[in-house]
C-alpha cells in the first residue's frame, strides 16, 4: 500500500497549502511506486553511500 | 571565434590584446543579451581593469597559461567576492559573498577574465532555465527554444560566441543538458575531481562543477585549471594534476566503446539515436573498438537519484520555505515534495545507490567508455511542458534528465558534445561516459571525434 501523502502533508499543519497538494501528490505516488519495490530487497549489510565516489586510494585523508 | 589555444597564441604574438577580447565579449553581450538573457550580472568595469592587468603581465613575460587574458563567464551559483551571487533565486537576490568559490579562485589565478555571472534555472533546480525572477534564457540557435538548464546561461553564452568557456554545475544533468541543446561541449567531471567550495549547493552528494566550452580542447584546458584537491571540500580527490588537453590532431586512443543495447536508445528520437550510432561508427573508423553492452537498471538509478535530490534540496532550503512567494512554482513544488520524503526512504535510497554502483561498475570489465545520447531530443520550445517520443507523451523535465541523471548518482565523468543537427539546425548531443577519474581518456576520444566530425560548435550570428 502506498503512503497517504496527503495525510503526511497535512501533518505539516499548513506549511504546505492544500491547494499545492494536487500538484505534488501524484508525483510522489509515482516515485514511491517505482522506489518501494527497489528498496524492498536491500540486504542488511548494505550501508548508505553518502560519500563514496573517489576510488579509496584517491580520497582525501 | 578562435579556440582558447588559438587566442592564447595570438595574445602572445601581440596580434590581439586581452583588453580587445574583453571589449569584444562585452560588445556581444550588449548586442545579444537582450534577446538571449544569458547573464544576470555583467562585470564590465572589473573585467576591463583585469584585462588591462593581464595585458601588462603578458608584456612583462608573466604567463599564467592558456586562459591568461581570456574572457570567461561563471554561473551565478558560484561565489564571487563583492559581486552578487543569486543562484537564480529571489531568496539570494541580495547575497554578496565575502569570498570567491574555489573554481573562481582557480580561474582568476589562471589569468582568466570574468565578464559576468550567467542566468540559470532557479536554485539550479530544473532544466529549462525559464527563470521566474530573471527571465528565461533563450537558445542562441533558436530563441523560441530553451537553452536547457540549469546552466542555461553558460550554455547560451558559449554557443553565442560571447565567451569560449563558462562554468556550470551539474546535479542531474545541468551541464550536459544545456550543452546538448545549445550545441557546445559540457563536461561533468568525476565527483570529487573539482572543488565545490563556494558553490551554492543543491544536492550535497550529487553536485558537480565543470566547464561548458566551445570545443573539447577548450573544455580540457578549463578542467586542467579547475581540477585538484581542496581541503575545503572533503569530497575532493588527492590525485595530482593531469594533462587533460589532447594534442592537436590527436589520434583516437586505443579504446573499447560500448553502445548500450538497453535503456539508452529507447524512447529517444530516431534521428538522435542514429547520430550517436554514426559517431560510434566514425570512432570505429578511427581505430576504436565498438561493441554492444548491456547496462544494469538505469531506471532504478534515476529513481534513486531523484529521491535523494528531493530530500537533500529540501533539507537545504527548509529555512527559507516559509517565504513561499519567493519561489517559482516548479521549484516550490519540488521543494514541497522533498519535505515529505521520510528519512527512511532517503537512507534506503543511499543504500540502493551503493548497491547499484557496484552493479554498474561491472560495465568497465568489457568497455572503456559508453557512447549514449545526452538528451533524447533537441531543444524544446519555451514553455513546452510535454514532449512526444516514440508515440509516448512525457514530461519535458523527466525526459530531458532520463539519460544524464544516473551518472550523477554514480559520480562518473560524462561529456556532452554535438554529434549532428536536425533540419532546423538544432544540435543533437552525444554523451561520452567513463569510469571514475577517466576524464583524460574521455577528452582524447572526444577530441579525435571532434576533429573527425568537423562540427562548428558555436553560433556566429
Amino acid at each position: 500500500m502506498l503512503k497517504d501523502w496527503k495525510y503526511i502533508a497535512l501533518a505539516w499543519r499548513g506549511a504546505i497549502p492544500e491547494s499545492q497538494l494536487e500538484r505534488i501528490i501524484p508525483v510522489l505516488e509515482r516515485l514511491e511506486a517505482d522506489f518501494r519495490p527497489l528498496a524492498a530487497h536491500l540486504s542488511q549489510e548494505i550501508a548508505p553511500a553518502l560519500v563514496f565516489f573517489c576510488p579509496p586510494e584517491e580520497r582525501a585523508e | 571565434m578562435m579556440t582558447v589555444l588559438e587566442t592564447a597564441a595570438a595574445l602572445r604574438a601581440r596580434k590581439i590584446s586581452s583588453s580587445e577580447l574583453v571589449r569584444d565579449a562585452l560588445t556581444r553581450i550588449t548586442a545579444l543579451d537582450q534577446r538571449l538573457n544569458a547573464f544576470i550580472t555583467v562585470t564590465e568595469d572589473s573585467a576591463r581593469v583585469e584585462a588591462k592587468a593581464a595585458d601588462n603581465e603578458l608584456a612583462r613575460g608573466i604567463d599564467r597559461g592558456p586562459l591568461h587574458g581570456i574572457p570567461v563567464a561563471v554561473k551565478d551559483v558560484f561565489w564571487t567576492r563583492g559581486v552578487a551571487t543569486t543562484a537564480g533565486s529571489r531568496i539570494f537576490a541580495e547575497y554578496v559573498p565575502p569570498h570567491n568559490a574555489a573554481v573562481v579562485e582557480a580561474l582568476i589565478e589562471a589569468g582568466a577574465i570574468i565578464v559576468g555571472k550567467t542566468n540559470m534555472h532557479e536554485l539550479a533546480y530544473g532544466i529549462t532555465s525559464e527563470n521566474p525572477h530573471y527571465g528565461a534564457v533563450r537558445n542562441p540557435r533558436d530563441p523560441a527554444r530553451i537553452a536547457g538548464g540549469s546552466s542555461g546561461g553558460s550554455g547560451a553564452a558559449v554557443a553565442a560566441g560571447i565567451v569560449p568557456v563558462a562554468l556550470g554545475t551539474d546535479t542531474g544533468g545541468s551541464i550536459r543538458i544545456p550543452a546538448s541543446f545549445c550545441g557546445v561541449v559540457g563536461l561533468k567531471p568525476t565527483y570529487g575531481r573539482v572543488s565545490r567550495y563556494g558553490m551554492m549547493p543543491l544536492g550535497f552528494t550529487l553536485d558537480h562543477a565543470g566547464p561548458i566550452a566551445d570545443t573539447v580542447r577548450d573544455a580540457a584546458i578549463a578542467l586542467e585549471v579547475l581540477a585538484g584537491y581542496d581541503p575545503r571540500d572533503d569530497a575532493t580527490c588527492r590525485r595530482p594534476g593531469e594533462n587533460f588537453v589532447p594534442p592537436e590532431h590527436t589520434p583516437m586512443p586505443e579504446v573499447r566503446i560500448g553502445l548500450p543495447e538497453n535503456f539508452y536508445f529507447q524512447r529517444v528520437m530516431p534521428e538522435v539515436a542514429q547520430a550517436v550510432r554514426n559517431a560510434a561508427a566514425e570512432a570505429e573508423l578511427l581505430g576504436a573498438r565498438v561493441s554492444s553492452v548491456r547496462v544494469p537498471d538505469v531506471a532504478a538509478l534515476n529513481t534513486v537519484a531523484r529521491l535523494i535530490l528531493l530530500a537533500e534540496a529540501s533539507a537545504l532550503m527548509e529555512p527559507h520555505l516559509h517565504k513561499r512567494d519567493h519561489f517559482g512554482a516548479d521549484v516550490l513544488a519540488l521543494l514541497d515534495q522533498g519535505r515529505l520524503v521520510p528519512a527512511t526512504d532517503y537512507v534506503n535510497a543511499q543504500r540502493l545507490r551503493r548497491k547499484l554502483g557496484d552493479e554498474f561498475r561491472a560495465i568497465w570489465r568489457d568497455v572503456d567508455c559508453l557512447f549514449v545520447p545526452a538528451t533524447p531530443f533537441p531543444a524544446p520550445l519555451q514553455g513546452q511542458r510535454t514532449v512526444a517520443v516514440d508515440g509516448q507523451e512525457e514530461d519535458v523535465r523527466l525526459a530531458a534528465t532520463r539519460l544524464v541523471r544516473g551518472f550523477n548518482a554514480l559520480g562518473w565523468p560524462a561529456l556532452s558534445m554535438p554529434c549532428g543537427f536536425d533540419s532546423y539546425g538544432l544540435p543533437y548531443g552525444l554523451q561520452i561516459v567513463g569510469p571514475p577519474l577517466s576524464e583524460a581518456r574521455i577528452l582524447r576520444v572526444a577530441a579525435a571525434l571532434e576533429d573527425r566530425l568537423g562540427l562548428v560548435t558555436a553560433t556566429r550570428s
